[in-house]
């Protein structure tokens, strides 16, 4: 099903500055599977081995972190939002 | 009198110094402490708030000392600032944080802000953090006893990260960003319990989204079978590469 994904700055470069984009996927790792394909590189910023990137978080319908759901398991229906969150320190200009 | 830490004068620091300064006389008698070690250069200008030319190659935290105090007397308030010109780190963390009641985490690097959360929550002391890089922010309280950076952002970025670097920052965004972490400090100060965080997205319309901060039950810091018990410097090192 269609899931809209809210891609957060740092990550725009991957999706040609679009900040947000309709991937498919009835889990939430099969939304990160269809984002790679759609957009090579992005699992890798946001997956490790263990799943999650420990400095990243997502949340769901912006409520919800999937922590407290069912992480990558988390079931998905039509309609819902992610959104992504990476830990950000600064930058210089 | 609250006794207030500042960690950092650059660009977070000064947008959330200015705002604090101008509200001086609705918060408590306030001494606060301001800790950089670093000096005013010509590229800083556009958004750290508190300098201008001619302060280009002296050391921010006289400066912002100097500045906040001004500002604080204009608008009605006596605000003691005391600059401290040395870094945070493992060495010195905990005793800084001891000193105050409530501290402003402005950094512009992750070993400051997860040695900061750690240090806070260890001394029993409620921290708000911020940061910001090219057109996205947050900043974050933590709550009374609950809720902390870890929380959310549970370790160090390792691989590659967007920040470590000369990633770049949208000026006017930083005040905004300091701005809101000058508020929730204000919240904290004034009795607010839990943790919060709020973010920004300069690049979709602006958008400023507050939510809850949740504890998380696993917390390596603030749950009730924590990890963290010490200050341990190895935890802090880091290295990054540019995304």
């Amino acid at each position: 099903m269609s899931i809209q994904v809210r891609i957060p700055a740092q990550l725009r470069t991957l999706t040609q500055g679009r900040d947000e984009v309709t991937v498919e996927g009835a889990l939430v790792r099969d939304v990160i599977e269809d984002l790679e394909k759609n957009f090579p590189g992005m699992k890798d910023r946001l997956v490790d081995e263990k799943g999650v990137r420990r400095f990243v978080n997502v949340f769901l319908n912006d409520e919800e972190d999937i922590r407290f759901l069912d992480g990558l398991d988390t079931v998905l229906k039509a309609g819902d939002t992610l959104q992504i969150l990476p830990a950000i320190a600064g930058g210089r200009a | 009198m609250q006794r207030w830490l500042i960690i950092g004068a650059g660009g977070l620091g000064c947008a959330a110094g200015r705002a604090l300064a101008k509200a001086a006389p609705c918060l408590p008698p306030l001494e606060l402490t301001v800790v950089d070690d670093d000096t005013v250069a010509a590229t800083n200008l556009h958004r750290q708030a508190f300098y201008n030319q001619d302060d280009v190659g002296s050391l921010k935290a006289e400066i912002f000392a100097r500045r906040f105090a001004e500002m604080a007397s204009r608008a009605g308030a006596t605000v003691r600032v005391h600059p401290r010109i040395e870094r945070v780190g493992p060495s010195n963390v905990r005793d800084l944080f001891r000193e105050h009641d409530l501290v402003l985490e402005g950094s512009d690097n992750f070993a400051t802000k997860f040695l900061s959360a750690d240090a806070a929550y260890l001394e029993n002391v409620r921290v708000v953090h911020a940061g910001v890089v090219r057109w996205a922010g947050y900043a974050l309280a933590s709550g009374a006893g609950r809720g902390c950076y870890r929380c959310i952002f549970e370790e160090m970025p390792d691989g590659v990260v967007d920040t470590c670097a000369e990633a770049g920052v949208v000026g006017p965004l930083v005040g905004v960003v300091g701005a809101l972490q000058a508020r929730l400090l204000t919240r904290v100060a004034l009795g607010e319990q839990s943790a919060s965080i709020v973010q920004v997205d300069a690049l979709r319309g602006g958008a400023i989204r507050p939510r809850a901060l949740r504890p998380r039950p696993s917390c390596a810091l603030c749950s009730d079978a924590p990890t963290i018990q010490s200050i341990d410097p190895a935890r802090y090192a880091m290295t990054c590469a540019l995304a």
